[in-house]
């Protein structure tokens, strides 16, 4: 559990602060372009990459979340041994699929190093980078899911009511 | 026939609870594996490469932005405020506190872009009031996941600004498009529950003087500014959506940690990182959906597709009746955005090869799949409101039948004539 509280703390944090660096970066660009008659020419490309960033590690927080899109009508409606083992199979099939997004990304990484970004010149890997790192990462934690699972220790864990808004 | 192999594998996963951003990188995955070598063979390095093309984009930043922008304010009560303000404009019309939460709708939507936080919103303010003043906690309910559909109608909508992007067409244009169906859903939910009301004698509010109304706006004015500065900044070429986004944000903040001091600086981190979650749940879908659709436009899909289309019909307006019927049904098992990103690719360069405006098929669309959220198995309004009344969720949806009822004439309403969608963009834009 200590493995699963740390990701979740860690990427809590991250994406925190990502979506702040995003909203002074998108304001710093409408700012510039009236307050300075200039527009920043790099602000774009980094309030985009800032969005992939946010894209793959709140994908961490959603996963614990259990916020990421499904369908769930054929699910509920099996008996819970049944949906079990179907769980434990669609995990294996999203880690097989996970996996291969990490092992195609590695080479990329390695090939875009050379390529330069349009505005910041920043080496293209920097925008590959979050996807394969968080694919890893997700590989990781529903391997740790399933493990737990079948040995009937696990906690799937129940979706978070969503009318908890923050008061 | 692979191409339908492609979606049949899809739908099977996605069937068997597999996250649909994943279910769509797997189907493409697949039909990568079994196309390794020959003509067509495509690498599989693609995979990654397309998954974060997909999300590269600036007009999606609006995105996390307009979703930050509307919870600041939720979260930080500005709906108390315009509740006491819509209470006093309508509480007192046969329906009472029906209309209330149907107005309070119509205001929170300019700042929100989703239908489910304004149900949240409004839902967990006006339910338990309604239950008080003795209405049928079932029917409270249903009101509330009813009028939250127009959030993302009356801009600026998180729906829009995907389809947008994905059909390259103004966002600036759509949110404008859906200004007045928006108007119209309201008119019409109003006209429901005044029917239901007078038929069960319902309770109504006591009536204000002009001077009380004036005092309860006087409170509500900071909110009621929020879609001035959004869409004044869109409509003015100040700022494209996305910066518009960043402006509310920073007003949102402004008035609900500065004037309203009720969020800490706590809160507003808590905030942050939730909204930066569901954000990833969109993204992460968009991401899988620019895989395949790059799969399928390998595999011809488009041109197959337009053929299949126009060998249905080769009017536009039948055609956008048999796709209302389709999205209807679709919409019963999944939700707005995945169906969104399926479906716009095929529809929209059929229909407008047609002579259809891409801005009315975009409000038809999304109207369509709003009514998606409240049938059961996806319905998330009504799973949440039903939750907040405590009631069972199959009497929240018979308490719903009639409003369906009434978003449905609205959908063919404006599928129908056109004008009421295109009018005021092409007013304020030109053609």
């Amino acid at each position: 559990m200590a493995f699963k509280k740390c990701i979740e703390v860690v990427s809590q944090t991250i994406t925190a602060l990502l979506m702040i660096f995003m909203v002074l970066l998108t304001l710093l660009q409408v700012v510039s372009r009236y307050a300075f008659e200039a527009a920043i020419p790099w602000t774009e490309e980094l309030a985009r990459l800032d969005l992939i960033y946010v894209t793959f590690f709140g994908s961490i927080v959603a996963f614990q979340r259990r916020e990421h899109l499904r369908v769930e009508v054929l699910v509920h409606a099996l008996p819970a041994g049944l949906r079990k083992w179907l769980g434990v199979a669609v995990d294996l099939a999203s880690m097989l699929v996970l996996g291969v997004v990490v092992w195609q990304g590695i080479p990329l990484l390695i090939k875009f190093w050379p390529l330069l970004s349009a505005a910041l010149e920043w080496p293209t890997t920097v925008f590959y980078f979050p996807a394969v790192f968080c694919c890893f990462v997700l590989l990781v934690y529903t391997a740790v899911d399933v493990v737990a699972v079948v040995r009937g220790t696990g906690d799937r864990g129940t979706p978070e009511p969503a009318q908890e808004a923050p008061r | 026939m692979m191409l339908f192999l492609l979606f049949a594998l899809m739908l099977l996963l996605m069937l068997l609870g597999m996250h649909i951003g994943l279910a769509m990188v797997a189907s493409s995955l697949l039909y990568l594996l079994f196309h390794l070598s020959g003509s067509l063979a495509l690498p599989l390095g693609v995979i990654p490469q397309k998954m974060v093309y997909g999300v590269d984009s600036f007009p999606l930043l609006a995105v996390p932005l307009f979703m930050l922008a509307g919870e600041l304010m939720s979260a930080g009560g500005i709906t108390a405020r315009i509740v006491r303000f819509a209470t006093s404009l309508v509480g007192w019309i046969t329906g009472g506190l029906a209309h209330v939460v149907i107005v309070v709708n119509m205001i929170m939507a300019g700042m929100s872009g989703s239908a489910v936080a304004d149900a949240a919103a409004t839902g967990s303010v006006l339910i338990p009031a309604m239950i008080k003043a003795r209405f049928p906690p079932a029917f409270a309910a249903a009101v509330t996941a009813a009028a939250a559909t127009i959030g993302p109608i009356i801009p600026p909508s998180i729906p829009f600004v995907l389809i947008g992007t994905i059909a390259q067409v103004s966002i600036g244009r759509l949110f404008l498009g859906g200004a007045v169906p928006g108007v119209i859903m309201g008119l019409f939910l109003m006209a429901a529950s005044y029917w239901v009301a007078k038929r069960h004698g319902y309770a109504v509010e006591k009536r204000v003087t002009g001077w009380e109304i004036l005092a309860s706006f006087w409170p509500a004015i900071p909110a009621l500014l929020m879609p001035l500065i959004i869409m004044g900044g869109i409509l003015s070429g100040i700022a494209t959506p996305t910066e518009a986004a960043v402006l509310g944000v920073v007003y949102a903040m402004f008035l609900s940690v500065g004037v309203y001091r009720e969020l800490s600086l706590r809160d507003v981190y808590r905030i942050c990182w939730r909204m930066g979650s569901s954000t990833a749940a969109i993204m992460i879908t968009i991401s899988g959906a620019t895989l395949l659709g790059f799969v399928a436009t390998a595999e011809q899909m488009g041109p197959k597709l337009i053929q299949f289309f126009l060998s249905l019909s080769n009017n536009p307006y039948v055609l956008l009746f048999i796709i209302n019927v389709a999205l209807l049904i679709l919409g019963w098992v999944m939700e707005p955005v995945p169906i969104i990103l399926l479906t716009v690719p095929i529809f929209f360069p059929v229909l407008t090869r047609l002579g259809l405006d891409p801005i009315h098929l975009g409000v038809v669309m999304t109207l369509n799949l709003m009514i998606g959220l409240l049938t059961p198995f996806v319905g998330l309004n009504v799973f949440i409101t039903a939750a907040i009344a405590r009631t069972p969720v199959i009497q929240v949806a018979r308490a719903l039948l009639i409003f369906i009822a009434a978003l449905v004439l609205v959908l063919f309403l404006i599928s129908y004539v056109p004008q009421l969608v295109v009018w005021l963009p092409n007013l304020v834009f030109g053609k």
